[in-house]
């Protein structure tokens, strides 16, 4: 009977631990993606990957996003490529006489649409091939929620979600990351590959609460259940219903004219309102301000059933209670129901009303 | 512009010829019947005013030409402006009375007392000017007068048009 020594206990450890670092290797250090965000809008962030030391892979950076189908990612959105420390490890390998697989940083490379036709690996060598799994040998995006490790995240059983799919991208460099002739030597510091994605993307027309969905790995690994050769996170994202800017008529007038604001309540909060009144704010007079807040008849909107907009003629130095002589320098509105619940506006001022130069 | 020209002469004749008993036919300014009891010659006679109350408000721009009728569109013009034009042998005068609740003025200075003018009948539409200035206080246009005015930017033409009133 083989004796369980100390020795085979540390061994066994350090195997376990070696492994743990080996399969955990891949990681989001962060993603400032905005936890609300306006319909109809883009949004600008940065994903941070970070690639530990140790991870043998080659292959192309694959980076997915789950949002709503009707976003159109593949159309509506634009994911460039920064790394950092790719190169830190040249001077091991020139030591060696070996090349450096990379001799310099990516900067802003675009990354491409992952070709529907593409799929994911059927076989990985994990210490002994992977093969079988549902994930594997699949389109990407359909890998992606068929493996255990991602699928579609806390949106599981969340009210009111939209239809979801992941988007892939992929980069055209392919990267050797983990061929560090240091790896095990445990006496070196760990250097670790930091790569930036940053998002560029346009939201949808549609308001709802939802997690999107973030995860990269290589294209010769691929996501397999229980080798986490990939990250993965999820992030809530509310996005609220935007406003169109008001109209105003005639398009050409200034702050001492008489003007109409119309207000187009499509997919806003006062979408269902009968009873709509303007409000806002000017500053006049080198920063004064005067406001109108209330709600009464000075300030309901007329419902203009053949535009679908609601309207109110003012002018502005009578709107506000302003002195003949008075200067507006800025003029901001905003659109309420009768009680003040519902408020739409840009912002925390309100849609800037700009004035013709003449 | 005929009926202009047809209106001084008609003034005129009855100023002149104010014991006759013919009666006039103004096109556009009532007038009223004269009195049996005319004066004699040589003696003041009481002009002849025509009272005009604030009817629409167009608001025109470059693309909309033919103005957007705005008159309901505010609160303040449901105290409307009011002008009138007397004209006696001695001249014409025009009084305007700007609506209580309007908050802006269609002239550069405010009429305190009636202005002597003048109707030119020579131009299309026919000017009402002030007779000191030349400035055009109002035009004859179609059937009514009209101010015209800017209020800021100079694209935007606010029209005041004014039906009798008499």
């Amino acid at each position: 009977m083989k004796t369980i020594n100390k020795r085979t206990i540390i061994r066994t450890a350090a195997a376990v631990l070696l492994m743990t670092a080996v399969v955990g290797c891949l990681y989001f250090d962060g993603i400032n993606q905005p936890e609300e965000a306006d319909a109809n809008t883009v949004i600008e962030y940065d994903a941070q990957l970070r690639i530990q030391t140790g991870t043998e892979g080659t292959g192309r950076l694959v980076f997915a996003i789950l949002a709503p189908v009707d976003w159109d990612l593949a159309s509506n959105a634009t994911l460039t490529l920064s790394t950092k420390n790719l190169t830190a490890k040249n001077q091991l390998y020139l030591d060696k006489g070996q090349t450096p697989p990379h001799t310099e940083e990516i900067t802003g490379e675009v990354l491409e649409l992952m070709p529907e036709t593409e799929k994911t690996p059927a076989t990985v060598d994990n210490n002994g091939l992977v093969s079988g799994l549902p994930e594997q040998d699949k389109p990407w995006a359909e890998a992606l929620e068929l493996c255990t490790e991602v699928g579609i995240g806390g949106n599981e059983g969340l009210e009111n979600v939209p239809e979801l799919k992941w988007v892939v991208w992929r980069s055209k460099t392919i990267f050797t990351i983990t061929d560090d002739p240091n790896s095990n030597d445990t006496d070196k510091p760990e250097i670790n590959i930091y790569a930036t994605v940053h998002i560029k993307l346009k939201t949808g027309m549609t308001p709802s609460t939802f997690y999107m969905g973030y995860a990269y790995t290589y294209d010769q690994w691929g996501f397999v259940t229980g080798n986490a050769r990939h990250a993965v996170e999820f992030k809530k994202l509310t996005v609220n219903p935007k406003a169109m800017p008001p109209i105003i008529k005639p398009s050409t007038f200034r702050y001492g004219d008489i003007f109409a604001v119309q207000f187009i309540p499509f997919m806003t909060g006062l979408e269902d309102t009968q009873d709509v009144y303007l409000c806002g704010k000017v500053l006049y007079n080198g920063g004064q301000i005067a406001e109108v807040t209330e709600r009464s008849d000075k300030n309901r909107m007329e419902y203009i059933s053949t535009q679908q907009v609601f309207e109110r003629y003012i002018y502005p130095k009578e709107f506000f209670g302003l002195p003949a002589d008075a200067v507006i320098e800025e003029l901001h509105v905003y659109f309420t129901n009768a009680d003040g619940s519902i408020v739409v506006q840009d912002g925390d001022q309100g849609f800037l009303i700009e004035q013709s130069a003449e | 512009m005929k009926q202009f020209a047809f209106l001084l002469i008609a003034a005129c004749s009855f100023a002149l010829l104010s014991g006759c008993e013919e009666k006039q036919t103004l096109p556009y300014i009532p007038v009223e019947e004269p009195e049996d009891s005319t004066p004699a010659t040589g003696e003041d006679v009481d002009p002849l005013t025509v009272n005009y109350e604030l009817d629409k408000v167009l608001q025109c721009d470059p693309v909309n030409t033919n103005g957007t009728d705005i008159t309901d569109k505010l609160d303040f013009f449901a105290t409307p402006a009011r002008m009138s034009v007397s004209i006696s042998p001695t001249g014409t005068r025009f009084t305007f009375e700007n609506g209580e609740q309007i908050p802006f003025y269609p002239f550069a200075e405010e009429f305190q007392s009636p202005i002597d003018c003048e109707l030119d009948t020579a131009v299309v539409p026919n000017e009402l000017r002030r007779k000191d200035t030349g400035e055009v206080l109002a035009t004859f246009e179609n059937d009514g007068f009209v101010i015209s005015f800017h209020l800021d930017s100079q694209h935007i033409t606010y029209k005041y048009k004014f039906k009798s009133v008499n």
